[in-house]
Order: C-alpha cells, then sequence, then structure tokens
C-alpha cells in the first residue's frame, strides 16, 4: 500500500473508531444507574429533534430555505395516529405510513413551490405550514381541531427472538432505542445522499441554477428530490414520537415549531452535516439544565442565541473550522 | 342588516390595524431589505405598555398610544444600531437575531403579565349615529386614527425630503450612500417609524379586542399576508390587500369559523406567490 | 445544407443547427428578427455585430433560456426552440456565458466533476448506497474532468475554489464546464472578453484542440484573432443577419462596415 493509502486508511479507522465509541455510548447510556426516566425522555426529543433538523438541512442545501417544516413533521404524526386509531393497524405500520404520507404532500407541493424562489419560497413554504395546521384545527371532525387526538396507540409489546419480549408500553427504554435507530438511519442516508453525486446537483443549483441548467441538470427535478426526502424525514420524526408521546395536538407544528427547527439548524451551523445534531443538542439540553429556572429559560437560550450569532457566524459547527485554524498556527508556529 | 352593517365596519376596523401594522413590516422591508420577524412581538409590547401606561400611570389613552409609540421607536432604534446594523447582508443571521429578540420579548411579556387577558380602556365610549348607521365611537375613533397615521406616512414618504432620502436606499443603498445620505440614519428612522405603527396598532387592537402575549405572532403573519398580496415596494397596495383580508377575517368566521378563514386567507396568498410572485400592485421580479 | 460533392452524387447532409425565421421581441422591441441561419457538423462559426445586435439573446433562445416569439430552431432534425434549457443540454449543446458564472463555492476541479451530471447516468439511488459500479464511475469522471482542465490548462488552479479564480481562469473554467457535458455544439459567448495577452494564445489553443475534436463550434467574439479562426461568420445588427460569408468576404461588407464605424464614415 501506497504511503498516502495508508495515511487515509489511518484517517478513516480514526474516523469511524470515533463513531463507534459514540454510538457504543449511546447504546449503554440507558443502562447506566444516573439514567432516570426523565433523562431518557430528553434524549428521546434529541433523537426526535435530530432526525427533524437534520432533514430540513437537506433541504436547505439545496438552496430551498423552506420556515414551514414542521407541518411535515405533522402530516406525518397525523397520519400514522389517525390510521392507527381509525383503521386500527399496527403503528409499526402506520409510522413508515406516515412519512410516505408526509412525502407525498411534500412531492405535490415542492412541485408547485419549485417556481418560486429565495424569498418568495420561503414566503410559500410558511404559508404553507400554517394554512394546514389552520386546516387541521378546522378539520374537527377528522382530526379532533384544537384538543387534538389524546390515546394514540404506542407501540405495544413485541416479541424479538433472541432479545425475548421488549414492553414499549412499561418503560420508555425500547423508545429509546427506537428512535435511536431512526436517528442513526436518518443520518447515514441524509450523509449518502448528500456526499453522492445528487447532494452535489443540490449544491450545484443552490450556488447557481442557471449554470446547473445549462449543463442539464434539472432545477425541478432535484428540487422536489430534495424536498420529498427532507420532508419524509420529518414526517417520520413526527409519527415516531406520536406512537411514543401518545397525544397529539397541531399546536406542536405552528409557525413558531418550524422557526424553532430553523433556529437549531442555523444555530448549529448549516455548512456542515453534523451542525444540525449539534445545534439540537446544545439547545435541547440548555433549557433542561435551568429547568429549575424554568421561566427565565428562554433568557438564557436566547442569549446563547445572541452569543453564537455574534461571534462565531457559521454557528456552533463553525467550531471546526476555528479550532482547525487555531491548530495550524500553533504547528506552523512550531515548524 | 344590523349584523351586516357592523361586519362591515369589523372588516375596515381590522383592515386598518392589519395596514397600520404591515406598513411598518414594509417600510423595514423595502428600505433595508431585512425581514423584521420581531414586528409582530414590537407590535404586541406596544398594547400592553399601553394598558400599563393607562391603568397603572392613569394616562388618557391617546397620551398612552403616544407614549408607548415613543418608547417603542427608542426599542426599535436600538435594535438597529446595536443589532440589525452588524448583520447585515447575511439573512441567515438577521433571520437569527429577530428570532432571538421575539424569544426575549415573549418571554418577558409572558412572566411580567402572566396568563391573564387584559384590555386597554377605551379612548372613547359610547355610541354614536351616523347616517342611520351605529356605531360604537370606539370603533370609529380607531379607524380615524389609524387612516389618519397612515395618511400621515404615506405623505412622509411621497412629499418630504426624508422620504425621497427613504426611498433611494430603497432603491439603491449604495448609490443613495454616494450621494451623501445617511444611510444609518435612515435605517433607524426606518425602523423607528415601524415601532411606532406597531406600537400604536397593537394599542388600538388591545382596546377593541382584549390583549394577550401571543397576539404578535398572528399579527406578523397577516403583515406578511397583506405584504406578499400587495407585492414588494407598494404602498397603495397595502390599503387594497389589507381591505380584503380585513374583510376575510371579518365575514368568514361568521360562515366557516376562525381557522376556516385563516385557511382561506393563507391559501389566498401562497396562490399569488405562485401564480404572480409580484403581488397584486409589485413591480416585476 | 452541406452538400458533399454534387458529382460525386453524394447524400445531402442536414445541418447540425438549423435556424428558421427566429424572432423574439421584448415588449415591442425586436432583439431577433427573422434569423435564418445554419450551422454543420464540424464546423467553426462565428456570430459578430456590434454590442446589443442580439448575439446573446440567440444564444438564449438556442439553450431554452428565452422562448422564441415566432420561428424554429432545429438541433440534430429535432425542434428544441422553447425546450427547458437543461433539456436542451441533454441534447447536446453547451455554452458557456458573457459573464463568467460558475459556482462559486466548488472548486475548479469539481466545478468540472459536477458538469458530468449528464454521463455517465448516475441514479440517486446509486449514489445513495455507494456501490462499487457507483464509485468507479466517479473514478472515471474524476480522470476525464482532469483530462479537460488540461485541455484548457487549468490543471495547475484544480484545487482553488471558484470564488477566488482570476477572471481570465474563470472563463476557461466556464469553457471547461461546458466541455464536460461531451457537446457536439457548443456556443462560446465572448470566450476570451476581458483575458490579456497570454491568457488569449491559451484560450485559442484550448479552442483549436476542442475544434481538432471534432466540436462544432459558434463563437461570439469581438476580437480579431478569434475570427480569422472561423470558416464562416454570420454578422448582425439591430437583430437582424446583414452579413454572412468568409472572414474577407464579411470585412469589407459595406453594411458591416457602416454597422461599426457609422454610415458617415461608410461610403
Amino acid at each position: 500500500m501506497s504511503e498516502k493509502r495508508q495515511k487515509l486508511n489511518v484517517k478513516a479507522a480514526r474516523k469511524y473508531g470515533v463513531y463507534a465509541i459514540l454510538i457504543a455510548f449511546l447504546l449503554v447510556l440507558p443502562c447506566l444507574p444516573t439514567s432516570g426516566p426523565y433523562f431518557i425522555h430528553v434524549c428521546i426529543l434529541i433523537f426526535t429533534y435530530v432526525i427533524a433538523t437534520s432533514s430540513i438541512r437537506t433541504i436547505y442545501v439545496s438552496g430551498q430555505a423552506t420556515i414551514g417544516h414542521a407541518i411535515f413533521m405533522g402530516i406525518g404524526a397525523y397520519t400514522s395516529a389517525l390510521l392507527a386509531m381509525r383503521l386500527g393497524w399496527t403503528p409499526w405500520i402506520t409510522m413508515p405510513l406516515g412519512a410516505v404520507g408526509a412525502m407525498v404532500v411534500a412531492i405535490v407541493s415542492g412541485y408547485f413551490f419549485s417556481r418560486t424562489r429565495g424569498f418568495y419560497f420561503s414566503m410559500v413554504t410558511l404559508f404553507f405550514g400554517v394554512a394546514v395546521e389552520a386546516l387541521i384545527r378546522s378539520w374537527v371532525s377528522l382530526t379532533g381541531g384544537r384538543a387534538g387526538l389524546i390515546s394514540v396507540p404506542g407501540m405495544g409489546v413485541i416479541n424479538i427472538p433472541g432479545l425475548g419480549r421488549v414492553d414499549f408500553i412499561a418503560s420508555k427504554v425500547p423508545h429509546y432505542y427506537l428512535l435511536l435507530f431512526l436517528a442513526l438511519v436518518t443520518l447515514l442516508v441524509l450523509y449518502r445522499l448528500e456526499r453522492s453525486r445528487t447532494g452535489m446537483n443540490w449544491m450545484a443549483i443552490a450556488q447557481s441554477p442557471l449554470v446547473a441548467s445549462s449543463i442539464g441538470i434539472s432545477e425541478t427535478k432535484f428540487r422536489v428530490i430534495a424536498f420529498a426526502a427532507g420532508c419524509f424525514f420529518a414526517g417520520l420524526a413526527g409519527s415516531a414520537y406520536v406512537h411514543y408521546s401518545s397525544v397529539l395536538s397541531s399546536s406542536n407544528f405552528d409557525f413558531m415549531s418550524s422557526i424553532n427547527l430553523v433556529i437549531f439548524m442555523l444555530f448549529g451551523g448549516m455548512t456542515h452535516f453534523a451542525g444540525p445534531t449539534i445545534g439540537v443538542i446544545v439547545l435541547v439540553v440548555i433549557p433542561e439544565v435551568f429547568r429549575s429556572l424554568r421561566q427565565y429559560a428562554p433568557f438564557i437560550f436566547g442569549s446563547v442565541m445572541l452569543l453564537v450569532i455574534f461571534l462565531m457566524p457559521q454557528g456552533l459547527a463553525g467550531l471546526f473550522q476555528i479550532v482547525k485554524a487555531w491548530r495550524s498556527r500553533i504547528f506552523k508556529r512550531g515548524a | 342588516m344590523e349584523i351586516f352593517t357592523q361586519t362591515i365596519v369589523n372588516g375596515i376596523v381590522l383592515a386598518s390595524i392589519y395596514i397600520l401594522v404591515a406598513l411598518g413590516f414594509a417600510l423595514i422591508f423595502s428600505v433595508m431589505q431585512i425581514l423584521n420577524f420581531a414586528h409582530g412581538s414590537i407590535y404586541m409590547v406596544g398594547a400592553y405598555v399601553c394598558y400599563y401606561l393607562v391603568s397603572s400611570f392613569g394616562l388618557p389613552t391617546w397620551a398612552a398610544l403616544l407614549v408607548s409609540g415613543g418608547i417603542l421607536a427608542l426599542f426599535g432604534v436600538f435594535l438597529e444600531r446595536f443589532g440589525f446594523r452588524y448583520l447585515e447582508k447575511d439573512f441567515n443571521r438577521t433571520l437569527m437575531f429577530s428570532l432571538a429578540v421575539i424569544v426575549f420579548l415573549q418571554t418577558a411579556a409572558d412572566i411580567t403579565v402572566g396568563a391573564y387577558v387584559k384590555r386597554v380602556p377605551s379612548i372613547i365610549r359610547g355610541l354614536t349615529t351616523i347616517g342611520g348607521i351605529t356605531l360604537s365611537k370606539e370603533r370609529l375613533v380607531t379607524c380615524v386614527v389609524a387612516v389618519c397615521l397612515l395618511l400621515l406616512v404615506t405623505f412622509l414618504i411621497r412629499k418630504t425630503v426624508l422620504g425621497r432620502q427613504m426611498r433611494a436606499v430603497a432603491q439603491d443603498r449604495d448609490a443613495a450612500a454616494l450621494q451623501g445620505i445617511n444611510v444609518h440614519r435612515i435605517a433607524a428612522i426606518a425602523f423607528g417609524l415601524s415601532s411606532v405603527l406597531a406600537a400604536v396598532a397593537g394599542g388600538l387592537m388591545g382596546s377593541i379586542i382584549a390583549l394577550n402575549t401571543y397576539m404578535g405572532s398572528a399579527m406578523l403573519l397577516r403583515a406578511v399576508t397583506l405584504v406578499i398580496i400587495a407585492g414588494m415596494g407598494s404602498v397603495g397596495g397595502l390599503f387594497v390587500s389589507g381591505l380584503i383580508i380585513g374583510f376575510i377575517d371579518a365575514v368568514l368566521p361568521i360562515f366557516i369559523g376562525g381557522a376556516g378563514s385563516e385557511v382561506v386567507a393563507l391559501g389566498f396568498a401562497m396562490l399569488i406567490l405562485l401564480v404572480r410572485p409580484r403581488g397584486l400592485f409589485g413591480q416585476a421580479i | 445544407m452541406a452538400v458533399e460533392n454534387l458529382q460525386e452524387g453524394c447524400i445531402e447532409m442536414p445541418a447540425l443547427l438549423e435556424i428558421k425565421g427566429l424572432t423574439k421581441f421584448f415588449g415591442g422591441l425586436a432583439a431577433v428578427s427573422h434569423l435564418d441561419m445554419s450551422v454543420d457538423e464540424g464546423e467553426i462559426v462565428g456570430l459578430m455585430g456590434p454590442n446589443g445586435a442580439g448575439k446573446t439573446t440567440i444564444f438564449n433562445l438556442i439553450t431554452g433560456i428565452f422562448r422564441p416569439s415566432s420561428g424554429q430552431v432545429i438541433f440534430q432534425g429535432r425542434e428544441i426552440g422553447g425546450k427547458k434549457p437543461h433539456f436542451v443540454a441533454a441534447c447536446g449543446i453547451g455554452r458557456t456565458f458573457q459573464f463568467a458564472y460558475l459556482f462559486p463555492d466548488f472548486t475548479v476541479l469539481e466545478n468540472v466533476v459536477a458538469s458530468f451530471h449528464l454521463n455517465p447516468k448516475c441514479g440517486v439511488l446509486e449514489g445513495l448506497f455507494n456501490t462499487r459500479a457507483y464509485r468507479r464511475k466517479e473514478a472515471r469522471i474524476s480522470d476525464e474532468a482532469m483530462e479537460i482542465l488540461q485541455l484548457v490548462g487549468l490543471a495547475r488552479e484544480k484545487d482553488i475554489l471558484g470564488r477566488n479564480l482570476p477572471h481570465g481562469p474563470q472563463k476557461l473554467l466556464t469553457m471547461a464546464r461546458a466541455l464536460a457535458i461531451r457537446p457536439k455544439l457548443l456556443l462560446l459567448d465572448e470566450p476570451i472578453g476581458g483575458m490579456h495577452f497570454d491568457e488569449v494564445n491559451q484560450a485559442i489553443s484550448a479552442i483549436e484542440r476542442i475544434r481538432s475534436q471534432g466540436t462544432t463550434i459558434v463563437l461570439v467574439e469581438h476580437n480579431m484573432r478569434l475570427m480569422r479562426l472561423c470558416e464562416r461568420i454570420v454578422v448582425m445588427d439591430f437583430g437582424e443577419k446583414i452579413a454572412e460569408g468568409t472572414y474577407e468576404e464579411v470585412k469589407s461588407h459595406k453594411q458591416v462596415m457602416r454597422a461599426y464605424f457609422g454610415s458617415e464614415y461608410v461610403a
């Protein structure tokens, strides 16, 4: 093996090693004595948001600044919940169906929205999100209106050969593993998409639709693909969570929820794939840490935001760049 | 018949308040190319400040409106000076900043006011009859104040030197600076003016309908809807779109409920965006 | 129509690109007016005219950025007037832009690699699962991209971000990007505009190399060195074709001289 290949292999091994350790840590986390049910609940929340914010970032990568993303979580959640409650299907089937439902809506609406660009696109997504939320609220017979739905069926009790009985009702821990699994799958799929030619086409469209079309990249086609992929996972996040929390209300998917997703993403940094994940972890943990000051927690939240806005324009993930630059400066001095 | 006229009046009242808020939002957007999402929160805070000035300090309502406008104007200038000025040209960070402002204002309001619903005491009580139609003086005065304010601002933009400077900055910021216009001063004035409009609108709305800490985001949505339907850069268009939405909000809830009328209003705005993005009166993109 | 040799009785070859009666109105202004033009395979045709004559508009009409108000654009026997730009590119027409538009956040190499979207065809799922076939395709694309960069002379700059390139290399990059789609017809819009002397030489040798590979070229330029390369030149003024012929014929054409120098100077 050439020396360069050896070096690359070492780098890759180190990277995969870090990921393996992280995943192993996450796998044993619920077994630690410090992990009480509330802690598990926060982790589940984090996993759900990681899915949602990574998926909105995928849409942003293609140059589409959507600010109505939360509603697709809602579409996934309501689809899955209603199928389970009204038709009696098991949540194991309705959950992926919820994601598919969100994707179908995204394909149709994304196609029409792709006629607009920039600010106008953002406004269309904003209106769509609020309009659908209002629609859900007004269709009381179907969705329970403002009050929402309660007693959405949970994942039940299943028998996995080898693991024995897995009880989703009695404990939160199975939900933890389920959402961890879904989050990892989401991250893997979205990462692969972004690194592949599809992702390159997305970035091309984002930088210059004119140039991209002159080399044969169909702006509409790839914008819809990005939008559909992003909304699929948003729907997945929504439908997975609804069977955990067993209550559902459209107020969780309103304008401010969409804005929250955008904040998480921008805060963690949009340039890096891991940015949204970091943003979610930090911004979910902060209100929890300061839970005692429940009322004032948002102030700390806002202050952290201001800090990042003015000091770290690339979001927290920009720290990677800062650290890299800092390290190279140190090494230069040493040399 | 009575309900009919009252509904018309409601439509006009709502329209005038919507136009006030939308004008403030559009002002900042066209002059500074900034989407100030905190505008809704300023509206909400203006309403509450007005309330407290009247209830705790005993100011007459008209004075409270003025003082509230003044306070929020200063706040707007402050926001521009220490926040938006450093974030120009970066859409992401401007968005984040305005959202941070919302977080602060919203939380402050929630803490100080709590969940109790308040109402700003009316400027003037009683009913009058004009041309055979019975109106509450309240609503009449609201309309009059709103319309006066709107005319004042329109006059400012169209006929004064300051207005011309603002229009210059809106068209081409760098060219305006090269002509000797102090762009920062114009920015501050735009923010201040916008905040006055929002605060007064809040106080007026607070006297007709009760206050609650979430009125800001609902109003922001309305303002954006108005601006989209009217089109960028069109002030006159705002009057028309304000009337359209005002009437939708006044009339439709009777037939299809509040949520239903929201869907209609938003659906209409979406249609405009997809079919004619420059709005009904805006300039071609 | 190109006739190989009437006496030998060869088949008449249809032109690669045929433009018939092409007209484009913007409001009341005719940017292009009843243009008839054809380009045969392997030719290098020049398009000349004062600024505002409509040359870039013609390119935009061919590549689908504008819809013709009337008239036809026929490429390889197929009507492409009014079709979307990415469709036209897929048919085999590549173009550069007068302003050096490129992908600012991609490196030079990535700019060209991105342009290999059309061939080989990579599906979304292939990329998703990172199959071996996909990786092989991408490796081949990388190699071909480097070949193109060497052809235009940008091999050394391959890792520079598009936004950091000076103007001359930017224009070379737009040419490289257009070549990556393996076009049968290449539309070059002022390929050496703004370049200094050395860069012009580089560009001209690149164009000659492209030509020798058999690509048909239509060239818009003001620079006479480039115009001398053309077998045929079409001259436009105010949206109309005013002359067509070889360089020598066009150079002394009365109307052409009037268009450039003004009627006071030409008899």
